[in-house]
């Protein structure tokens, strides 16, 4: 994998804008404003390392499914700080019936050789988002400046097929899609409204409203949408460790078997870091996995400390050389998971260059695309850039 | 090598549709719903709000009402539709929005 300078389209803004991302640029804490959506360089894959990519993926899914097996088999909740017993049996009843799943995502660290040696950072299960930039935008801005190319990306095909195969399998009428209002950058709304319109174009009708507007009907005991419709179908951009512990949760998890909820309970096991641990209890020396352990660092020197249920780099610590660096955030009450470090690969550049992380997509379970971030610092936090890529060769 | 072809896309592509979608956040992403009301379906008066959040009775008078007319407290409404008694909003959403830029 390498990464190239190229020369931004006139107007990318407008461009990416037009195409639905609601945020193109991003303000740093200094005021000063830079590209989210990068084009000033992009990376080239050859077909060969993304052949390779999408096995690690298939196989680390398999992986992933296997350890969520053995979780629940084995009782190993409290590993993952979910103690409370509605929630466990709701879990239990969920992955026992395997509702439909609709998408994920991998973040893999690759340091772009052969495409074997992928790292296994997270498994975002549950409410990924770089969706509309790794479906969308990144294939426009192919088509305008490498129309001759390829790139990894049938998300937006996989979406809408993935959703005409679910629909024997959901209740009649609409599909509701929420999101949190309180999201001022817009990226949970902007995210739940492609996803809804991949639904319209498998012939589902969607209804998006922000989750705080969701209603609950004591009598009836169903939720309702902000026209009283029940709400039997539900798309949610809003994480079940969150929504367990609201004040719908209790009713929310009584009745899953009145209302549908994509992501299903279950991917609660697979978003939660500690997972790491787990399959590297599983799969040790596991060539794309790095070792990983709940009940501290262990014979590991330097190490990276991730929250349970942390999110975008916040409350990490990263042990290193004798020196520790920690990100701001709020997460780490529900524990960590302590993994081997493996400084994300530094990909040069007459920008600057930057650290690369994979978002290795899954689509109903398979291999659909690739997304990648770049950060200038270790952690993939908040203020990375999506770049987007190619294959060539 | 496996089949190039697979990963080429469909023409069909969804930034149009999208993206009235996405302009219009800003509006819809604070689409409370100023329109609904709870109504007294004895006399169809608008009446306040907690009477319609009783969720401890199956059957009652108080009932949210949307669209048509008549918004103020004590107001007669008309041309609109009556729904469900007993409706609580505001369960979800306490943790606020789930970070930042492509997460």
């Amino acid at each position: 994998m390498r990464r190239l300078q190229s020369r931004p389209r006139d107007g990318w803004q407008k461009a990416v804008e037009s195409q639905g991302l609601v945020f193109p640029t991003t303000t740093l804490d200094d005021g000063s404003v830079v590209p989210y959506w990068h084009e000033a360089a992009y990376y080239a894959l050859t077909m060969a390392e993304v052949d390779a990519l999408e096995e690690t993926t298939e196989e680390l899914h398999v992986m992933c499914l296997a350890a969520a097996e053995h979780i629940v088999a084995h009782d190993r909740f409290a590993d993952l700080g979910i103690t409370d017993p509605a929630v466990i049996r709701a879990v239990r009843e969920s992955w026992a019936q395997q509702p439909p799943t609709l998408y994920s995502r991998f973040d893999l660290r690759y340091d772009g050789d052969d495409g074997r040696g992928a790292k296994l950072l997270e498994y975002n299960a549950d409410t990924p988002t770089m969706l509309l930039e790794s479906a969308i935008c990144q294939w426009y801005w192919l088509q305008d400046t490498h129309p001759e190319l390829d790139q990894w990306n049938s998300l937006h095909e996989r979406l809408v097929e993935a959703w005409q195969r679910m629909r024997v399998r959901l209740s009649h009428g609409p599909v509701h899609f929420v999101y949190a209002e309180s999201d001022e950058t817009g990226e949970d709304f902007m995210t739940s409204a492609y996803v809804a319109e991949t639904a319209e174009q498998a012939g589902l009708t969607p209804i998006q409203l922000p989750i705080e507007q969701v209603g609950w009907n004591a009598a009836a005991k169903w939720f309702v949408d902000l026209d009283q419709t029940r709400m039997r179908t539900v798309f949610k951009l809003y994480p079940w460790e969150w929504l367990t512990v609201e004040d719908f949760g209790p009713p929310a998890i009584q009745t899953l078997d009145r209302t549908q909820w994509i992501e299903p309970i279950w991917k609660m096991l697979l978003s939660n870091k500690a997972l790491l641990a787990v399959l590297w209890e599983l799969f040790p020396g596991h060539p794309n996995l790095l070792p990983a352990y709940l009940d501290g660092p262990r014979e590991l020197t330097d190490y990276v400390a991730k929250p349970l249920l942390g999110r975008e780099g916040a409350s990490i610590q990263i042990v290193t050389g004798g020196e520790r660096f920690e990100q701001p955030g709020e997460y780490g009450e529900e524990g960590y998971v302590y993994q081997a470090f493996s400084p994300l690969p530094s990909f040069p550049g007459r920008d600057g260059g930057g650290r690369a992380v994979l978002g290795s997509w899954l689509v109903a379970g398979n291999p659909a695309g690739l997304g990648i971030r770049e950060s200038d610092g270790l952690v993939t936090d908040t203020y990375a850039r999506f770049v987007p890529h190619v294959i060539d060769g | 090598m496996r089949d190039q072809m697979k990963r080429h896309r469909a023409k069909l592509l969804a930034g149009g549709v999208l993206s009235v979608a996405v302009i219009g956040w800003g509006v819809t992403s604070c689409s409370h719903d100023d329109h609904e009301r709870c109504v007294d379906t004895r006399d169809n008066t608008v009446i306040p709000d907690q009477y319609c959040q009783d969720t401890s009775t199956t059957t009652s008078y108080a009932h949210w009402y949307r669209g048509g007319s008549g918004f103020k407290m004590g107001s007669r409404v008309s041309g609109g539709e009556t729904g469900e008694h007993g409706v609580v909003r505001g369960g979800f959403g306490g943790h606020g929005g789930h970070g930042g830029h492509g997460g």
